[in-house]
């Protein structure tokens, strides 16, 4: 019973998500909708699965948990920062833009010039 | 088969025992942690051979000397931290409910530069990862040198509110995962800031 | 209980695939697939909780993780191509 009260709190959350990614104006806007709601929503239904599965695979659903956690701040990240240098597209900054004009020069990692 | 050495930390202050243990070590350690909890069933089988394939990962591909730091836990100061974190993100999922139902939308965004010194390139990833998960902030774009984070913000009412908030979120990483050298550094590099804000302030 | 956390996970695919559909450049249509992939992430726990039985989770990492590749190669692609 309270899994599935949790798995619902978490499907609420995706869809709140859902709901910002129409509504929002803008990528970036809708990038922050995405990464958080939906991400949380997901440990909710996670955890929410674990108390209705047998205890061997709760290790599947830590995981999962995991690695969602660590791969979509990444991945907003990425995608952020390209739709901001692409051509095609114009964020839309209300305030202030303290990056406009900024050139930020990839770096030579130390990883990337090892043989 | 690994030696955990538990010393008492230096400076004085903080008198809790931290965790020091070689690199490759911990590597190993999380590679073999991952591999088992892929296999949901902890037999001896399992654990040799994730032992085996982790030692072959890391040394296949070998992070190069000059970047291996010496990993540091410090119990009470990372449980201040998680808590912080834990707090933000129910706080910034509360905040997007509210935003994402009004009709009318408050929602101004900005772009505000964040210098973070005194910091590795490590904690600042793991800074800017963190920031991700905080209320209204996302980080658009990083430089390495100088350590700055370009962070995007949904709801910007002041500049240095954001400076502030990602400070502090500095701060309470640093304490809790960074080495002796670091903490003395943004707490150095803080201090400095506060005190030429209020100088500022002071200035007509 | 379950069929009612289903609905709300359709709705949710919904709303991502409108996104996914009218999203004018290709880092909304990006973002609405991570977002697919959460939803059907999700799905496939509850299912999970109706049967009772484990047998496909693995399947929620290996989503999450050919999600983050993906979204890692199509942002290095609009990178250098524009949206």
């Amino acid at each position: 019973m309270i899994g599935e009260v949790l798995a619902l709190a978490g499907a609420l959350l995706t869809l709140l998500a859902a709901i910002g990614v129409v509504r929002f104006r803008d990528v970036l806007e809708r990038m922050h909708a995405v990464t958080k709601a939906s991400t949380v929503g997901l440990l909710f239904v996670l955890i929410g699965t674990a108390f209705a599965v047998p205890a061997g695979d709760i290790t599947t659903l830590v995981l999962a948990g995991l690695s969602q956690l660590v791969t979509m701040p990444v991945g907003a990240f990425l995608i952020g920062r390209a739709t901001y240098r692409a051509e095609g597209i114009e964020p839309r900054v209300d305030v202030v833009d303290e990056l406009a004009g900024v050139e930020v020069a990839a770096e030579e990692g130390p990883l990337t010039t090892e043989g | 088969m690994s030696d955990v050495q538990r010393r008492r930390d230096t400076p004085r202050r903080w008198h809790l025992p931290s965790l020091l243990m070689p690199a490759s070590l911990v590597h190993v350690a999380v590679l073999v942690v991952l591999w088992l909890l892929l296999w949901d069933r902890f037999t001896i089988g399992n654990l040799l051979s994730g032992i085996v394939v982790a030692v072959v990962l890391v040394i296949g591909f070998p992070i190069p000397r000059q970047r291996q730091k010496r990993l540091t836990l410090r119990p009470v100061p990372t449980v201040r931290f998680v808590a912080h974190v834990v707090r933000k993100v129910v706080e910034s999922n509360v905040w997007l409910t509210r935003e994402v139902v009004s009709r009318r939308s408050r929602i101004r965004t900005g772009i505000v530069a964040t210098p973070l010194d005194g910091c590795s390139p490590e904690l600042l990833t793991f800074v800017a990862n963190v920031i991700a998960l905080t209320p209204g902030s996302m980080v658009v774009e990083a430089s390495a040198s100088p350590p700055v984070l370009y962070v995007h913000v949904l709801d910007l009412r002041s500049i240095e509110e954001v400076r502030d908030d990602v400070h502090r979120l500095e701060r309470l990483a640093v304490h809790a995962f960074g080495s002796v050298d670091a903490i003395a550094a943004v707490d150095r590099v803080q201090a400095e800031r506060r005190r030429r804000r209020i100088e500022e302030d002071d200035t007509p | 209980m379950t069929t009612v956390i289903l609905v709300v996970l359709a709705l949710a695919a919904v709303g991502f695939t409108y996104r996914l559909l009218v999203g004018p450049s290709l880092s909304d249509r990006v973002l609405a697939i991570e977002g697919l992939l959460v939803a059907g992430a999700s799905a496939i726990c509850v299912n999970a909780m109706r049967t009772g039985s484990g047998e496909y989770l693995v399947v929620v990492v290996v989503l999450t993780l050919v999600g983050f590749v993906s979204t890692a190669v199509v942002a290095r692609f609009i990178e250098g191509r524009g949206a």
